[in-house]
């Protein structure tokens, strides 16, 4: 069975190519109007992670009533490291790097030794587990190595049928998007603290597993990519349908004890 | 639009359903786990997850 582009022609123009062609194209034309948010090195790709750790960590403590000016400026230049290493990367990526790894970290410890300790005392535990999880991930992403893609990936890849690949991906992530936003709700009516803390980090927890799978299914659904690029059925493995009957039994255990306490 | 339905096959149907039914346990036992009713938070987690698990290995992702 080849998994190998079935069109090797893939840079020539869409009409003379079929549907398939067609929808190769339409796929370049996605991939293409987003290109522009793509990371092209570590520091675009720890932009996001970085500046959720200074908006946790660093702003709360420059921005407080009376904080030294100093502590404000380092704050600020704090800020600044990564927006400049993300105009700059395209450049000098492993400069970039350095800006956005070295600025972020050191503007932001020397924001927090400038800071008045009243600043510094206010922080409470979901501050500060927030803080912990923002810094634990811009680390582990500007110490990673740099995704990229392939050139000629998207035109070369193998394709779906017409129609599937396109809806119903979408419907899929906003599933789950949808699905992790609905988890974040219990949280925030909670009064107490550490319930709320706690609910909380589930619910990070439950919101990334299930856009996760949400992305997973969508590359199991597509005919090629999972692996039935031939068109015949895949025979269902043992173990997915004992995994189905552990889930169907749970949740109808659970549902007959939930009605059962409600009556 | 249920003419591309053709290529699916029952069990990605059932897939679906399976992450359907995860998320809901996710967010009863999110709810539970709110109310303090900590047991049933924790057996709504855990049926959640199983339910994510299941419809990952219906649709055989590769590597699932």
């Amino acid at each position: 069975m080849s998994r190998e582009a079935p069109n090797a022609e893939a840079g020539g123009p869409a009409r003379r190519r079929g549907p398939e062609a067609s929808l190769a194209g339409s796929r370049r034309a996605a991939v293409g109007g987003i290109a522009w948010w793509v990371p092209r090195g570590a520091a675009g790709q720890a932009v996001v992670p970085g500046l959720y750790a200074w908006a946790v960590t660093t702003a709360p403590v420059a921005m407080w009533r009376g904080a030294p000016v100093l502590a404000r400026l380092t704050a600020s230049l704090a800020f600044l490291s990564v927006v400049l290493a993300l105009v700059v990367e395209r450049r000098a990526p492993i400069a970039a790097r350095m800006v956005a790894g070295w600025g972020l970290s050191l503007c932001s410890a020397a924001t927090w030794a400038l800071a008045s300790e009243v600043a510094a005392g206010s922080f409470d535990a979901a501050h500060g587990v927030a803080g912990m999880l923002g810094w634990t991930l811009f680390a582990l992403v500007i110490a990673s190595p740099v995704r990229t893609m392939a050139p000629g990936a998207v035109a070369s890849a193998p394709l779906s049928p017409p129609g599937v690949g396109t809806w119903l991906d979408t419907a899929l992530l906003v599933l789950g998007l949808a699905l992790a936003t609905a988890l974040q709700i219990p949280g925030w009516r909670l009064e107490q603290r550490d319930r709320a803390l706690l609910v909380r980090l589930v619910a990070v927890g439950g919101g990334l597993s299930v856009i996760t799978v949400a992305s997973g299914i969508a590359v199991g659904l597509d005919p090629v990519a999972g692996g039935d690029s031939t068109g015949v059925p895949r025979p269902i493995r043992r173990g997915a349908v004992l995994w189905m009957a552990a889930a169907c039994a749970m949740t109808g255990a659970g549902l007959v004890y939930e009605l059962g306490q409600r009556h | 639009m249920f003419a591309s339905l053709s290529p699916m096959r029952a069990s990605d149907l059932a897939a679906l359903g399976c992450f359907l039914v995860a998320g809901c346990s996710l967010f009863v036992g999110e709810e539970a786990l709110a109310d303090a009713r900590d047991v049933s938070a924790l057996y709504w987690l855990l049926a959640g997850s199983v339910s994510l698990r299941a419809s990952l290995a219906l649709v055989g992702k590769p590597g699932s």
